[in-house]
């Protein structure tokens, strides 16, 4: 019994993502959970390495955990944290346990069963993602998806900018 | 009905190297949780963790899927493109919603998604 | 099909249907922009719509052909429904005749409607009428003369109802309407069944499914029946002719419109145009409701004391009398007096609109009287419409009486009929005694005597241009459209062959079919026509002369006497109609009961309050909790991928 350091690295990285998206959804205090977030979006960055794409773990440190992250805790520092005037009741924590557990299934029922994906993974060739070809693909063939995810990018900007300026008249946003 | 599939979860513990299905798995636990975390959460932000899961479990299973299926030699980094793309999709939209969430808090003086029930009924 | 066109007879058509369409549209959208809100616009178009149809008929001289224009488009794609224009000589007559009467009642209607609270839409509707009436004559299939057809009856509605703030006339507006649609009735029916059995509303198939015994049988006589039905409804026919009395409510030139030319002629039109598809046994049925009804409106007419009435009732006994004369295969004959008819019915309403007008909307004629005094130039031209219509020698309407009347003298004598025969030729003669009777009944009441009413007579005044002008041009006609000397140009133009000459010219088969033969038959008989001649002209001068006896010369002072024996005529023609509304009312009772109680009851307020339940308890979900939204959302999705992946 042979074991690689890939499948030790990858059970390392798992263990670091289900912990901390299991203490983001069930613990109570907000900013813990969005701390322990910190550690889901770090194991998916080591994910990406273990996929052959640094490239990609670079971009999800960067702007997740170096953007979105700090966003959101930026968020819970900036709002109002009095709250928890009421709890959720039984019956809707029982209808939404169930209602994922039948999503989860969903979701994982072709996983399971399925035999295409058995036969087309015994290829050796795994797909290998360099920086420079994906620099050439942005610029030659994906511009046009890459001009419009600057233009997203710059209307999402003004608008963010927009909603959030403060308005002395009443008719606010 | 075969479960054989089961079996290759299993076969990270016995046999070298990774494989499509633990990834997918994986991405599958943490669309769940960021789906409980939505529901269950009453904070706004809260919701907003629980999207960011949602997402990331969205762009792993592009790009495992990308990894392990067979490509023609000319392909281009398809997986990668797709994730920068929609991780720009999320950071404008964790802009947005933090926006809105400063707007919210600025008027009703809370973030709690059950108080903004004006269009209730 | 290619709408721009060289074709100059298509132009022609197109434009006289188009042009009152359009104008229509002006008119509705346009009116404060409008001088005098548009009735000038709608009588000059009219004037240039009677003038396209005069050239057409013109060219169709010239030409000395069958069929001018024939033209089919497939109306919807991948089915047999065609649209089409089918211009022969018969539409041709009608055509003029139809742009004629519309384009006088608009100029009638400038003066007469003047000052009127709806008077754009007055003409709105006329010119809507109009288009119609024309759309009717101009199809060559079934379906688009059905929808013709309604078109005209909806625009009857209308203009009936045109006073509506009136309780009777809207009350006649619906009557009208309800009767007409009873008829419609067996016309649906007809095109289902020639859907059925020929596959095509197309006139042409129709003829070439008789030809080859597709359309044959009991098949043939439902057909037949059913049109027949539908033209009874539409040409007040007995029983349906409950309505056309009663339309009198409506303006008067509207009345002249749909007495001459284009509500009640599209019955006789119908029966015209399809006249191949009627067998002998639905043809024998025609004849007698035509005889029937021709008889029993003269009766009714001579004890009317309404002027606009007896016109009505008039007009009932004409339409009988072209009834009649289909049913005894002379077609050509009917047509001819459809057209002779539309003139000098024209003239008289006209005449009666500007006699009203000019005595303060004053209708009953035992209140006027002496009035030809004061009137001059109405009493002349209402003489010679009068004179016209009884059939006095030589003026048009004693040419297409005597036509019709030798028809039906040849049709019993041919021995066809084995008992009962003289019934159809003394009804007819009968009829024409008591049109001349009533006619100049009325025509002494009105215009000679002493005044019975002297605030009505002293303040009556004649016609003025825009009266005066459709008035001579109406009288003019009624006295030589039927040829001064002889009728013989409208048995050349339109003879009694015209049919099959027509479908042999369209379809290239030449058609040999029952109907056809017979009415041949009776062209060789033509020996009848001098005792006709005699016998209606003496007829006629009986009529006058008893007419003058009881109200010119004042002998017989008694009128309620004589006139007694006709009330019961008018009694029984008030019953008949009674007697089917009665039954209709006991069942409308019953399906009021199972209205009430099963849809009502169960039903209706069943699903209201289901409704009213669910959603009281749906809106519980309608919480503004955006979290239970998304639940719901979610669960939605699951629900959605396990169906679409079974």
């Amino acid at each position: 019994m042979e074991i690689l350091g890939e499948n030790i690295c990858f059970i390392i990285i798992t263990a670091f993502i289900l912990g901390g998206a299991f203490l983001a959804t069930f613990l109570k205090d907000i900013t813990s959970a969005a701390f322990s977030l910190f550690f889901t979006l770090f194991g998916i960055a080591g994910y990406y390495i273990l996929l052959n794409s640094d490239f990609i773990a670079v971009t999800q440190v960067m702007v997740y955990v170096g953007g979105v992250l700090i966003l959101i805790i930026f968020g819970i520092l900036l709002t109002n944290r009095d709250f928890n005037h009421n709890p959720n009741t039984r019956l809707k924590k029982i209808s939404v346990y169930l209602t994922s557990l039948v999503l989860f299934s969903i979701v994982l029922w072709p996983i399971i069963t399925s035999k295409k994906l058995a036969d087309n993974i015994k290829g050796d060739r795994y797909a290998l993602a360099l920086t420079s070809d994906i620099g050439e693909a942005l610029t030659t063939d994906w511009i046009f998806n890459f001009i419009l995810a600057g233009i997203v990018l710059l209307l999402i900007l003004i608008a963010s900018a927009f909603l959030i300026r403060r308005n002395d008249s009443s008719n606010g946003i | 009905m075969e479960f054989n599939k089961l079996s290759s979860l299993v076969s990270l513990f016995t046999e070298p190297g990774t494989q499509l299905e633990h990834y997918l798995f994986i991405s599958g636990i943490l669309f769940t949780l960021g789906l409980i975390n939505c529901l269950l959460r009453n904070n706004a932000v809260g919701i907003l963790i629980g999207i960011e899961l949602i997402l990331n479990s969205a762009i792993l299973n592009f790009m495992a899927f990308w990894h392990f299926l067979p490509q023609g030699s000319d392909a281009s980094p398809s997986g990668p493109l797709a994730a920068i793309f929609i991780i720009v999709l999320v950071a404008c939209e964790s802009a947005v919603a933090l926006a809105m969430l400063l707007n919210l808090n600025f008027k009703s003086g809370t973030i709690e998604v059950d108080r903004a029930n004006k269009m209730k009924n | 099909m290619n709408y721009i066109t060289d074709d100059l007879n298509l132009n022609l058509v197109l434009s006289i249907f188009f042009l009152p369409a359009c104008t229509l549209l002006i008119l509705a959208f346009f009116k404060q922009y409008l001088f005098r809100r548009g009735d000038v616009l709608a009588t000059i178009i009219m004037g240039f719509c009677l003038f396209f149809a005069c050239q057409l008929l013109l060219n169709l001289l010239d030409t000395k052909s069958w069929t001018l224009v024939n033209q089919s488009f497939n109306w919807i794609k991948n089915t047999n429904l065609q649209g089409g224009i089918l211009v022969d000589r018969l539409t041709c007559i009608m055509l003029v005749i139809i742009t004629l009467v519309s384009f006088l009642v608009h100029l009638f209607s400038t003066k007469y409607m003047s000052g009127d609270i709806r008077y754009n839409r007055y003409f709105c509707y006329l010119l809507l009428f109009t288009t119609s009436m024309v759309g009717l004559v101009l199809a060559n299939n079934l379906l688009f003369l059905f929808i013709f057809w309604e078109l005209v009856g909806i625009c009857s509605y209308l203009l009936i109802g045109h006073w509506y703030e009136k309780t009777s006339a809207y009350k006649a507006a619906i009557k009208a309407f309800i009767v007409t649609k009873i008829g419609d009735l067996g016309m649906i029916i007809s095109l289902l069944i020639c859907w059925q059995a020929v596959g095509s509303l197309q006139f042409v198939d129709i003829f070439t499914a008789l030809q080859s015994d597709v359309l044959s049988g009991t098949t043939r006589t439902i057909f037949g029946l059913g049109l027949f039905f539908a033209a009874l409804g539409k040409s007040a026919q007995f029983p349906l002719h409950v309505w056309l009395p009663d339309a009198m409510e409506g303006p008067t030139p509207v009345s002249a419109l749909i007495h001459a030319a284009t509500m009640v002629a599209a019955g006789v039109y119908l029966l015209a145009r399809l006249f191949l598809v009627f067998d002998n046994e639905t043809l024998l049925y025609v004849a007698y409701v035509g005889v029937i009804t021709a008889i029993f409106a003269a009766c009714l007419a001579t004890v009317q004391t309404d002027i606009k009435r007896v016109l009505a009732y008039s007009t009932i006994s004409q339409l009988g009398l072209m009834f009649l004369g289909i049913g005894v295969g002379v077609y050509s004959a009917s047509i001819f007096h459809l057209g002779t008819h539309a003139f000098f019915k024209a003239g008289l309403f006209l005449g009666a609109g500007a006699l009203i007008y000019g005595a303060q909307h004053e209708q009953s004629i035992l209140k006027f009287g002496g009035l030809r005094r004061k009137m001059p130039k109405i009493a002349v031209c209402y003489l010679l419409c009068t004179l016209a219509l009884v059939g006095f020698p030589l003026f048009s309407g004693f040419w297409s009486k005597e036509a019709i009347l030798t028809g039906v003298l040849n049709f019993s004598s041919n021995g066809r009929l084995e008992d009962n025969s003289n019934f159809l030729v003394l009804a007819s003669f009968a009829t024409v005694f008591l049109t001349a009777f009533y006619m100049f009944r009325q025509f002494f009441l009105t215009f000679t005597g002493t005044p019975r009413d002297q605030e009505i007579y002293e303040n009556a005044k004649d016609a003025n241009w825009q009266m005066f002008v459709p008035l001579v041009v109406l009288s003019v006609l009624a006295l030589v459209a039927g040829g001064v000397i002889d009728s013989s140009w409208f048995r050349n133009f339109y003879p009694q062959i015209s049919l099959e000459q027509q479908i042999q010219s369209l379809t290239g088969i030449a058609l040999e079919l029952d109907n056809l033969v017979y009415t041949q038959g009776l062209l060789q008989a033509e020996s009848s026509q001098q005792l006709v001649t005699v016998w209606s002209i003496a007829l006629v001068f009986g009529g006058i002369i008893a007419s003058s006896i009881f109200f010119y010369f004042n002998y017989g002072s008694n009128l309620n006497r004589f006139s007694a024996i006709f009330i019961y005529f008018d009694k029984l023609a008030k019953t008949v109609p009674n007697l089917l509304a009665s039954g209709v009312n006991c069942f409308a009772k019953l399906i009021t009961v199972f209205d009430n109680l099963i849809l009502d009851k169960i039903i209706t307020q069943g699903t209201t309050s289901f409704l009213n339940f669910g959603g009281s308890k749906l809106s519980l979900i309608q919480s503004g909790n955006v979290r239970n939204y998304f639940l719901f959302s979610i669960i939605g999705i699951i629900v959605l991928t396990i169906l679409l992946t079974n």
